[in-house]
């Protein structure tokens, strides 16, 4: 059997979903290389969200195809899927969606600890992650007591805790102000970049798309323009 | 997932997992008790003398000063089948805990599924979750069996032990149950998760509850064919035959947990006929969701026939005979009974609201909008009390009418039905009255214990829900 190649991080072919009666996504199609940082942007309601969480597998389309890394998602069963979540792709949601009760640092060490890793282990990987996005100081503070731009450094964390091969955020600074927005944007492509991670933000704003390689504007459920930035 | 990674996300950390997990470690203590005393009673039945060896860790003997149902080697298989019977109520409240959801654990299991959790993991740290409970429970269930002792054999006087002593094996026998308990928490967390998907953005139950049809009709009426051929033919068989009474037992718990889902929703639809916003809201949930009042309704009927057979024959006990000395030895038995079918009825009803804030974590969206929309907390509440009520006192009622008239039919010779139903009318009506308002109080008092989750689900946030 060969290996899947993975030059193209994320494939979406003719890819249609419904949610009952509402179609969400008619026909998108959308390749992301190793390394290159995608805007997907448009209108509320438009399918941006959609369309990452079936990139990411969280969702299974009604048509089409996905790949992620080389591998067709319908291939894989749930489990399958998640393990390859786990270990190749980061994700961020728009409230970071930590474990409430945990604290920071048990939370970035998480998919370690899913993983395998030993406590000791993993809690040293996302110690250094902390640093890294400067909550180092908060680390044993409950993931709940955080401030919105506090949950979304640490769930940055999370997501690159792993070393991941693609990194998936809807709207990451969605509920932060314009400095702290720009400045996680900042750490996340900086650590994608320095990985060679392929990145694909989901945004409304401008000048967050403004930052990425490539812009993909979707409407009403389709890709309406497409656009290189750099 | 090393198991240190599944204790870590098992722990209970929000009031709700905590009470979730006092309730499955309370209920499992109990009914682990009671499996210790099923064993320590089916033990005595080993002893050659019929006395308790002489190493029993509290200085009392075995049979001597036992109840008669206990000390009577032919009677004690029906206390020890009675006993474990008992266990089955505790143990369904368990269960019906376990399956009992929060918004805070929604959100955590969907949070480590984000995280990379696979579902199978998501169902290894929910049995891992319910096997400590469990754990817990059967730790428990050694010192409440002591309690249960001191209770029911050391303080009353000789003569009336329902317990007999403690001793060395029965250190064994909780062993056991700390290791039953144990693998029964972690099988039943497992199975149990499998009731919801948990997905990185959320989590959906399973179960539809959809309101009865044509299946449930016919077999509604097939049982209540069996039950009228079950009597007549006990009327009229050979006082040998045992199948028709068979007959009439199966035939009356299936019409009966058949049946209560439909009437049940017919009660609802027209409770939603009224003027009265809560009642219409309540009317409106019943109908469109009866089966878990149904499944309630029903116990309760059957609890009731229980109440309505021990009426009849108490009042033909105290009517017809002079009991003298017999008289512990009858009314004993007959209030032990009551007292396993009260423990019953309250463990439905209990069951009811457990289910009920599984319910409201359902709705928790409508009901956030409802509050958003300015429907007062109040009324919300006012209209769930409705909701859990409706068929309870009902069902009681008509099952101790039921009960009664059944046992009637069955005991009374040819013409003196009449006579015979005379008699029993007092104390049916007594204890009809009795325990509606029992179950009435019940339902009332446990649906305070949801003000809390009612609180947590018209929380404005819950309109975010998906």
């Amino acid at each position: 059997m060969t290996a899947p190649n993975e030059d193209t991080a994320i494939e979406l072919v003719g890819v249609e979903h419904a949610y009952r009666r509402t179609v969400a996504l008619r026909g998108v199609s959308l390749r992301v290389d190793a390394g290159e940082v995608v805007a997907v942007t448009g209108p509320s309601g438009c399918g941006k969200s959609t369309a990452l969480h079936v990139a990411a597998g969280i969702l299974r389309p009604q048509g089409g195809m996905v790949r992620i890394l080389g591998r067709d998602l319908a291939d894989l069963d749930e489990t399958a899927r998640t393990l390859l979540r786990r270990r190749r792709v980061g994700i961020v949601l728009q409230f970071g969606q930590l474990v409430p009760d945990l604290t920071v640092l048990d939370n970035v060490a998480l998919p370690l600890l899913l993983d395998g890793y030993d406590r000791f282990a993993a809690r040293t990987a996302a110690r250094g992650w902390l640093v890294r996005v400067g909550l180092d100081g908060e680390a044993d503070t409950p993931s709940a007591e955080l401030s919105g731009g506090q949950g979304q450094r640490a769930a940055v964390a999370r997501a690159l805790v792993t070393g991941p091969s693609v990194v998936l955020a809807d709207e990451p600074t969605g509920s932060l102000d314009t400095v702290g927005g720009e400045q996680l944007l900042d750490l996340l492509l900086a650590a994608a970049r320095e990985r060679g991670a392929a990145v694909v933000l989901v945004t409304h704003d401008n000048v967050v798309a403004s930052r990425a390689d490539r812009e993909v504007r979707l409407l009403d459920g389709h890709v309406a323009t497409e656009a290189v930035l750099r | 997932m090393r198991l240190s990674g599944a204790l870590l996300l098992a722990r209970p950390a929000s009031s709700a997992d905590r009470t979730r997990s006092l309730l499955v470690a309370t209920t499992t203590g109990v009914a682990g008790a009671l499996l210790v005393a099923a064993a320590r009673i089916a033990r005595l039945s080993l002893d050659t003398d019929g006395s308790s060896s002489g190493y029993g860790l509290i200085p009392r003997t075995g049979s001597e000063g036992l109840v008669p149902y206990v000390s009577q080697a032919g009677l004690r298989p029906g206390v020890v089948l009675g006993v474990l019977l008992l266990t089955v109520p505790v143990l369904a409240l368990a269960v019906q805990a376990l399956r009992t959801g929060s918004v805070a654990r929604d959100r955590k299991l969907s949070s480590v599924r984000l995280a990379g959790a696979t579902p199978g993991e998501v169902r290894r740290i929910a049995a891992v979750e319910a096997g400590g409970a469990a754990l817990l429970g059967g730790l428990l269930a050694g010192p409440v069996y002591l309690v249960l002792y001191v209770l029911l054999g050391a303080l009353p006087s000789a003569g009336h032990r329902l317990l007999p002593s403690p001793d060395r094996v029965d250190l064994l026998g909780w062993l056991a149950v700390v290791v039953l308990t144990l693998l029964g928490g972690l099988v039943a967390g497992g199975l149990v998760a499998r009731r919801i998907v948990v997905d990185p953005l959320g989590v959906r139950r399973r179960t539809r509850d959809v309101p009865p049809g044509r299946v449930a009709l016919a077999v509604t009426l097939l049982s209540a064919a069996g039950l009228v051929t079950g009597v007549t033919v006990v009327r009229l068989g050979p006082a040998h035959w045992w199948f028709p009474m068979v007959l009439v037992l199966v035939s009356l718990l299936v019409m009966v947990f058949a049946g209560a889902p439909a009437a049940v929703a017919a009660l609802g639809r027209r409770r939603a006929r009224s003027a009265d916003a809560a009642d219409l809201l309540a009317g409106l949930r019943v109908a469109a969701a009866p089966r878990s009042n149904g499944r309630v309704a029903a116990v309760l009927l059957v609890c009731g026939v229980a109440f309505g057979v021990q009426a009849v024959l108490v009042g033909d006990l105290l009517h017809e005979h002079d009991l003298g000395e017999d008289a512990s030895f009858y009314l004993g038995g007959h209030a032990l009974a009551a007292a396993g079918v009260v423990v019953a009825l309250a463990v439905a009803v209990v069951t009811l609201v457990v289910g009920m804030s599984d319910a409201l974590l359902e709705a928790r969206r409508p009901l956030a909008a409802l509050r958003a929309l300015g429907v007062q907390e109040s009324e919300l509440e006012r209209s769930l009390r409705a909701q859990s009520s409706t068929g309870t006192v009902l069902a009681v009622v008509l099952g101790t009418l039921l009960g009664a008239v059944g046992i009637t039919t069955l005991i009374a010779g040819d013409g003196e039905w009449s006579h015979e139903a005379g008699r029993a009318a007092l104390p049916v009506a007594a204890t009809a009255l009795v325990t509606a308002l029992l179950v009435r109080l019940l339902v009332h008092g446990s649906a305070r214990l949801l003000r809390g989750a009612l609180r947590a689900a018209t929380d404005p946030e819950n309109l975010r829900v998906a």
